[in-house]
């Protein structure tokens, strides 16, 4: 065996001796340089066709061993063209060793090695496009097209190394000049005859310089280029790695600096399908310094063209103020004033088809933490920013892109904001559904308002819902927005304009876009909500109020809408208001109520107004002019506005409602204060109610009811003015309610005109303004006093009625007793033109003290004069009426009357006209002589009275008295004694001066008078003017139960 | 018997008295001439103004009276009915508040022609008027 093997050993021994000595001879003997360059030199020629030149070709196999190699040393060629480098290629050293015995028994190409150094490289295009790497003659063969086949078994190429290349372009065509600079690569591959294999590449290049000449030059340089590509070919996958380091890369367009020494580094781990034509990712790295993009994931170049793709992206953190510095500088005056910065976090899928009509869609989130920043623009600094958002984009005709907000905060002195939602269709008409919260320290508002002399104290926290679409925004179109929010502040304290104070513990506000309250007037857009525990409000030292618990439902439609009237609904309750403004103050507890403001229902050109008010208890004051206070009031109250009418009531159609408890009414030109313990009473366009009222004015207490209808027709002069009205009272004390009226309206002025001038101007203002009863008025006022004081008498169960018909105010049959007389009394008041108004009286007092009702009545002394010289009680009927002139005065020529008095055991008192008249008629002149009855009459016509002749029976004495006078007290009478003796005396003359008055005996006329059976005709027909004067006044005597 | 004599020639003398006395007061005036519209000057007039009193006496008793001194107009003048009785004349005049012609106003007429109509009151006062042409 031993010997087996060396004799084996031996053998092969020799055999690679004798290889060696054929290869020592075949290097060194048969292909030495000498021989072989020569050949080169002379084939040169016909591969290129440019001047070429060589040092040596040398064959080689110890310095390659054990394969032989070939090295070709300074290999040149000539630039063929001008206006270039000599040399277009210079390659100092080539090495290249094959296997030749693989390549002879396998047919393998077996390149173990091609050793390139020293290349030098200058590639010229002229202006026309000509290289002048053009050196290749034209091929005469035929193109061959069919599909290339691979003859070999095998290729390997084990080492192929290129040691500084130097190479430029300059491509005058194009403007384009590139040079490479120490360009080394080596490259390792065995590829089978199927091209299945790996191969694994490195290169470096110490500089690449490219500049691309134009309007916008380009230039590139790169130092330091690494890059290495390791693959593998299995069939018809292919599965690499692709790591390219540029550390040191700068470009430029024009005067803008992309990138200045940036370093950029790819790092890409990818398969690839050949047959597929799909490359695979797996966590792919791109690097722009320190900002890396890793994607993962899959695209495919499918035969239509399309480009599928599904691939995954996401960074590293990166620090926003380092990727802002990467922005040229030319962009970055675009950032002039923003301060920016954070950490940023972004990360994807892009998913879908890629061709000409096709985008795949992207997904992305993005999260920015610790993020700061702030804007000229803006007087805020951010601070603690953070964004958690997501968005899917999808550029494809007709979808729909969409961005998420998760979450977005910040902070800004000691505020912070917080927003969150959702946009559809992002890349189109954004659709938003946002929230936004807020806690505002309102002192860090005052540079928003900067504008403004405004003060702010307090906090604010709002929590904000928006949905709406982009376009509606901008076109206003409200009704397609979706808005809801919460505003509450805390311990607000305003001052606007060092005059406007504003104090509230807590305020806030609640408002709803469309608004969900139910209007029944008209469709509400916007609904808000207010309270607080308490508002102070100060203005200037004009007004101020304090508010408790208060509460606003507000509702407010379109307001943009300027096609329709805009209504506004507002429901409020507080616990107290209180509110001073000048002179003016007001206390109410509890109010609450609602005002709504819409388009008429009939016609939606015309606004419509409601209010409703209730408190349990109102106090208002206007200086010392009047004082109101109530407990429970409550108001309704309405208007519609109508543009075809004329007149103002009809133009608003008012309704009015007012109910109050326990009210009280001081005004300064009242002398008494005016209790209401309860009145309610409602007006509509068409009537008027009044019912359970009660109104106590100091000694008086009545309530008032009834109802008034037909008030649009008298309005508009198409029917009457009709109602009845109950006016009911335990006690009135008349003089107290006519000192209420007294004077009513009329101002006291201190004046230096003179008595006449006023005078004058008083009657100027009379004429101007009778009262003027209005026409086409049919009321009713039906009155029931138990007790009424008027003057001294206390009047009791008085009842008739005040009615105005037709021009003419009628108090009718009033009817009542006192302690003086039963009483009834007709009265009426008529205005037929401003110069020509009636007043007339029918007036009846039955029983009554003749004291007392000269006291009544002092006119009643002018009529009968004589009347104030009696005592006791008497019958009194008096019938009067006169025309008079706009300014009151009578007009004399139309005064008409006529009284008739009866009395019973009545007393003559002693006077000074008595004494005139005892004297020449012989009375025993008493202090108080009795009278057995009397029964007068006397008629007035224009200015003159006639005295019909009546009997008066005194003690032993008969006399009958009669006459004429004027109201200028002119006297014509007649007093004529029937008993105990026959004398008459005539008065005649001014009563004024009762000296200067006759007193003179005349003629008896009267003798026979109250003897039947000797009247003479006269005597009969003065006796039957007296009765027909006493039943016309009596005629319209009503019976005491009529009365009652 | 002188005596006796002497008293009834006494008797028929007052008798005659009487009765020329009555039938002068008893003269008739023939209404229809009050028939018509009658005027006077206002006895309200004065220096400034002026105007008419006015009566108008109407068929069937009825009459009106009105004064432009006090600027009221026929249609707004008030009522009044009438009797003439021989020569008496009563204007019973009507309070309108009552509705009563309860004023009554007596006069004797002492001259009535077409023209003119002159009466005098128990008191003495004169009243003249003229008829208004109408």
């Amino acid at each position: 065996m031993k010997k087996a093997l060396k004799i084996a050993g031996i053998s092969l021994a020799s055999v690679f001796g004798i290889v060696l000595i054929v290869a020592s001879v075949a290097v060194y003997v048969v292909f030495t340089p000498k021989r072989l360059t020569p050949i080169v030199k002379k084939v040169l020629p016909e591969i290129v066709t440019c001047e070429s030149d060589l040092k040596k070709v040398e064959l080689t196999f110890f310095s390659t061993f054990p394969q032989f190699g070939l090295e070709l040393d300074d290999v040149c060629l000539i630039n063929p063209m001008q206006g270039a480098n000599d040399t277009l290629a210079f390659v100092d050293e080539l090495v290249a060793t094959l296997d030749v015995w693989a390549f002879l028994t396998e047919n393998k190409v077996q390149l173990n090695s091609f050793y390139l150094k020293n290349v030098t490289a200058n590639v010229f295009v002229d202006s026309c496009g000509k290289a002048n790497y053009d050196i290749f003659p034209p091929s005469e063969s035929v193109e061959d097209t069919s599909a290339f086949v691979n003859p070999f078994d095998l290729i390997a190429i084990d080492a192929v190394e290129i040691e500084n290349l130097y190479a430029t372009y300059n491509d005058l065509q194009n403007g384009v000049m590139a040079s490479v600079g120490q360009f080394s690569c080596s490259l390792d591959a065995q590829l089978s005859a199927q091209f299945d294999g790996k191969a694994n590449l490195q290169t470096s290049i110490q500089t690449i310089s490219a500049k691309l000449v134009g309007e916008n030059p380009i230039l590139a340089d790169i130092s330091n280029l690494k890059l290495d590509i390791d693959a593998e070919k299995t069939v018809d996958i292919v599965d690499g790695k692709v790591i390219l380091s540029l550390p040191d890369v700068s470009f430029k367009m024009g005067e803008s600096v992309f990138l200045d020494k940036r370093n950029i580094c790819l790092e890409i781990p990818l398969s690839a399908s050949l047959d597929s034509l799909k490359v695979s990712l797996q966590k792919a790295k791109l690097a722009l310094e320190n900002h890396e993009i890793v994607l993962s994931g899959n695209a495919q170049y499918c035969e239509n063209t399309d480009i599928a793709m599904n691939v995954d992206f996401a960074t590293n953190k990166w620090v926003i103020s380092e990727v802002l510095s990467l922005v040229p500088e030319e962009y970055a005056s675009l950032l002039d004033g923003v301060e920016v910065d954070g950490d940023l976090l972004l990360q994807g899928n892009v998913d879908g088809i890629y061709n000409d009509s096709t985008f795949p869609k992207i997904s992305a989130q993005l999260l920015l933490e610790n993020g700061k920043g702030c804007y000229e623009g803006i007087p805020y600094r951010l601070r603690d920013i953070f964004a958690d958002l997501s968005a899917d984009v999808d550029l494809n005709k007709g979808a729909l892109s969409s961005a998420k907000i998760k979450k977005l905060s910040a902070k800004t002195g000691t505020s912070t904001l917080q927003a969150s939602g959702v946009v559809n269709d992002l890349l189109g008409n954004l659709h938003c559904d946002l929230q936004l919260m807020g806690d505002v320290n309102l002192p860090e508002l005052k540079p928003l308002l900067a504008d403004m002399n405004v003060q702010l104290q307090g906090r604010t926290k709002a929590d904000l819902n928006a949905r709406f679409a982009l376009d509606d925004v901008i076109n206003l179109n409200l009704k397609k927005i979706c808005a809801s929010g919460n505003i509450a502040l805390s311990n607000l304290d305003v001052v606007y304009e060092d005059s406007m104070f504003v104090k509230s513990p807590d305020l806030s506000l609640a408002f709803s876009l469309p608004s969900k309250r139910e209007n029944k007037l008209a469709e509400e857009l916007i609904e808000a909500k207010i309270s607080s525990s308490a508002i102070d409000f100060v203005m200037a030292e004009t007004l101020s109020a304090k508010i408790e618990a208060a509460n606003l439902d507000l509702g407010i439609s379109n307001i943009l809408d300027t096609t329709i009237i805009p209504t506004l609904a507002c429901n409020f309750d507080m616990q107290h208001l209180s509110a001073e403004m000048d002179t003016i103050a007001a206390d109410v507890e509890k109010p609450s109520g609602k005002i709504a403001f819409s388009p008429s229902s009939r016609n939606k050109k015309n606004p419509h107004l409601e209010l409703e008010y209730s408190s349990e208890s109102l106090a208002a004051a206007m200086g010392q002019f009047l004082d109101v206070k109530t407990k429970y009031i409550k108001m309704v109250a309405s208007t519609t506005y109508n543009e075809k009418q004329d007149n103002a009531y009809l133009k608003w159609n008012p309704t009015f409602g007012i109910d109050f408890n326990d009210g009280v009414v001081q005004m300064a030109s009242l002398p008494h204060k005016v209790q209401i313990p309860s009145i309610k009473f409602n007006l509509t366009p068409r009537d008027l109610y009044i019912g359970d009222s009660r109104i106590i004015i100091a000694d008086s207490d009545f309530k008032l009811s009834g109802h008034a209808t037909n008030i649009r027709k008298f309005i508009n002069k198409k029917g009457d003015l009709i109602g009845t009205f109950d006016f009911v009272s335990d006690k009135t004390n008349v003089n107290q309610l006519l000192d209420l009226v007294s004077g009513f309206g009329v101002e006291e002025e201190v004046s230096s005109e003179t008595t006449a001038e006023v005078v004058e101007k008083e009657e100027a203002t009379k004429e101007d303004n009778p009262f003027m009863v209005p026409k086409g008025v049919d009321l009713t006022l039906n009155t029931k006093i138990k007790k009424a004081i008027f003057g001294d008498i206390l009047a009791e169960n008085l009842g008739g009625k005040l009615m105005v018909k037709n021009g003419v105010a009628i108090l009718e049959q009033m009817g009542f007793t006192c302690d003086a007389a039963n009483m009834q009394l007709t009265a009426m008041y008529r205005s037929d033109r401003k110069n020509h108004l009636f007043a007339g009286l029918d007036f009846h007092l039955l029983n009554i003290d003749i004291k007392q009702l000269i006291d009544m009545i002092p006119d009643i002394d002018t009529i009968v004069p004589m009347l104030k010289s009696f005592e006791g009680r008497a019958e009194f009927h008096l019938a009067a009426e006169t025309y008079m002139k706009s300014n009151y005065d009578l007009k004399m020529s139309t005064l008409r009357g006529a009284a008739a008095i009866e009395g019973k055991d009545l007393v003559l008192l002693d006077s000074e006209t008595f004494a005139k008249i005892a004297k020449p008629l012989m009375f025993n002149r008493k202090t108080r002589n009795l009278v057995d009855s009397i029964s007068v009459e006397a008629t007035l016509f224009r200015n003159e009275v006639d005295l019909y002749p009546f009997v008066m029976s005194m003690d032993k004495y008969s006399a009958v008295v009669g006459g004429r006078y004027d109201l200028n007290q002119n006297y014509n009478a007649h007093i004529e004694t029937l008993s105990p003796i026959r004398l008459a005396l005539r008065v005649s003359g001014n009563a004024a001066n009762l000296d200067d008055m006759n007193f003179d005996l005349v003629k008896t006329k009267y003798s026979d008078m109250y003897k039947p059976e000797k009247r003479n005709a006269l005597q009969e027909r003065t006796l039957a003017l007296k009765k027909l004067i006493s039943d016309a006044l009596k005629a319209t005597v009503k019976e005491s139960s009529e009365t009652d | 018997m002188l005596k006796k004599r002497f008293l009834q020639i006494a008797f028929l003398a007052l008798v005659a008295i009487a009765v020329v006395s009555c039938s002068e007061k008893s003269s008739d005036f023939d209404e229809s001439l009050l028939i018509g519209k009658w005027e006077r000057p206002s006895p309200l007039s004065d220096e400034e103004s002026f105007g008419y009193e006015y009566y108008r006496y109407d068929i069937g008793g009825i009459g009106v009276t009105w004064d432009t001194y006090d600027d009221v107009t026929e249609a707004e003048a008030q009522e009044f009915k009438w009797t003439l009785i021989k020569s008496d004349l009563t204007l019973t005049h009507k309070i309108e508040t009552t509705d009563q012609y309860g004023i009554p106003k007596v006069y004797t007429v002492i001259k009535l022609t077409t023209t003119e109509l002159v009466y005098k009151d128990d008191f003495g006062i004169t009243y003249e008027f003229t008829k208004v042409e109408e």
